[in-house]
């Protein structure tokens, strides 16, 4: 007799792996009952992909649906979420995405992607809540990203190799990227030492 | 206007919509005639400009909490960091109602963004009464219990879903939320008549009614039949409205949600959902008058 803990993982089996044999014997509806279960398999597949294709379009704007959706089906399988509430499901994708093989010719796009997310979180911030993050960039990744931003991406675009000490600032939608020298993003960062990431 | 605990009576009057992030502003704008809203708690914990806009429409709309991620099912116990979280959010909107799922979506640390089936056994119903107590001990407040969607069961139950319910009832005394589109849609999938559901639910125990869209599909487990998906993606199904306005008789006149998350139409399209279930209450409340007269 499976108890309800043997039946939950069996369910995470194929929900997430796609394996439901330790399940199917138990399952019951219509003659194939697994592939009753499978609907709830596509709905945990394509709800997480699309919420993260659609965290992440920026990113899309610069490397295309077809290699961002293929590695969010394989983050999605390798790395479920842990909590409910799927807008901060994500927070790991920028370096998952880096490490990925498609990824291997593309050395700032983690590093794109991360600010991209941070872009996307601090937009919905208020006076309340967190509303500064500071971001060291070994490319000019503010000025690529802001030609996605403002439409303005020009027929041909040089990306610049170099540090740059970002100061980013959301409010109620609107976003402010002001670039630091390094001493000043140094005595920023000290006063808030948990808003940085480089 | 004030918002009270119990706003059934206000509620009870007009169907509210399932209010979700892409058509906020507009309703901030307008302020249109629905009678109340329900929100996903999860879509506003890590959105503190949406949870502002929100704050601000609780001062002129009742608001109802569907939660989507407290997982009441789980063999794992409840995330307790998730229902604090959940509490605050709680206490600062005072919602009308606070509702979720019979149903589990976290195992092993991972949460599968779905609501999943449980097996209706004793073992599930202790977890159940357990987790049901610990969410209500944290909220302050009543924890509503929805009935499933279903496309696939459990042959390890020893009592069916109905039986189940009763019982979560008889032991806790908790309220239940019935949603009249998950039972025509698992009564097509699972080979049961909706209309006896709606007749043996355990009515005195109802405190809102839920209506929402699915999407007929080729059923696989089946060549050649049909199953429906509770994607929410679509108008009311007819056969879905003919099963509410039965609910209704059997109910009385029930709060009433329209649900709608995927594919989101343009909001007349939701508020002319909501002024439908309207006119069908209003159908049956004359049809009973008549009847009286």
């Amino acid at each position: 007799m499976l108890t309800l803990a043997d039946i939950q993982a069996g369910i995470r089996d194929a929900v997430v792996n796609g394996n439901s044999a330790a399940v199917a014997p138990v399952l019951v509806g219509g003659t194939h009952p697994e592939q009753r279960l499978a609907i709830h398999r596509r709905h945990y597949m394509a709800s997480l992909t699309r919420a993260l294709v659609e965290r992440f379009p920026a990113t899309v704007w610069l490397v295309g649906s077809e290699l961002v959706t293929r590695v969010t089906t394989s983050f999605v399988r390798e790395q479920p979420p842990s909590r409910p509430c799927i807008a901060e499901y994500g927070d790991g994708f920028p370096c998952y995405l880096g490490a990925h093989p498609a990824a291997q010719s593309l050395p700032c796009l983690a590093q794109f992607a991360e600010l991209e997310w941070h872009l996307g979180r601090l937009a919905l911030a208020t006076d309340e809540s967190a509303n500064v993050q500071y971001l060291h960039l070994d490319w000019a990744l503010d000025e690529l990203i802001g030609l996605y931003l403002t439409d303005t991406a020009p027929d041909e675009y040089v990306l610049r190799q170099e540090d740059v000490w970002l100061e980013i600032r959301g409010l109620r939608g609107e976003l402010q990227m002001n670039r630091l020298t390094g001493d000043e993003f140094a005595c920023r960062v000290e006063a808030q030492p948990t808003g940085v990431r480089s | 206007m004030a918002i009270t605990r119990d706003a059934r009576p206000q509620t009870a009057e007009r169907t509210g919509i399932g209010l979700r992030l892409p058509h906020i502003a507009e309703v901030v704008a307008t302020r249109p005639p629905v009678g109340w809203l329900e929100i996903h708690p999860e879509n506003f914990l890590a959105n503190p400009h949406g949870l502002e806009l929100l704050t601000d429409l609780a001062r002129d709309y009742p608001i109802s909490v569907h939660t989507v991620g407290i997982s009441i099912g789980s063999a794992d116990g409840i995330d307790r960091d998730h229902l604090r979280r959940l509490g605050t959010l709680v206490d600062r909107l005072n919602p009308v109602l606070v509702s979720g799922h019979l149903t589990w979506s976290t195992v092993g640390g991972s949460y599968l963004n779905d609501l999943l089936p449980l097996p209706f056994t004793a073992e599930t119903l202790r977890v159940v009464v357990a987790h049901l107590a610990e969410v209500q001990d944290a909220l302050g407040r009543p924890y509503v219990i929805e009935n499933p969607s279903s496309y696939v069961s459990l042959a390890t139950s020893t009592m069916t879903e109905l039986e189940f319910l009763h019982a979560l009832v008889n032991e806790t005394g908790c309220r239940l939320l019935c949603d009249v589109s998950n039972v025509f849609l698992s009564g097509h999938n699972m080979g049961y008549d909706p209309h006896r559901y709606i007749d043996e639910f355990p009515a005195e125990a109802v405190a809102e009614l839920h209506l929402g869209g699915f999407t007929p599909e080729d059923d696989e487990a089946t060549p050649g039949g049909t199953v429906l998906v509770d994607t929410h993606a679509h108008a009311v199904a007819d056969p879905a409205w003919e099963l509410y306005a039965h609910a209704i008789r059997r109910f009385g006149q029930q709060p009433t949600i329209v649900e709608w998350d995927n594919d989101l139409p343009i909001l007349p399209v939701l508020i002319g959902e909501a002024a439908k279930a309207d006119s069908v209450r209003e159908t049956v409340r004359e049809a009973r008058y008549a009847h009286a007269g």
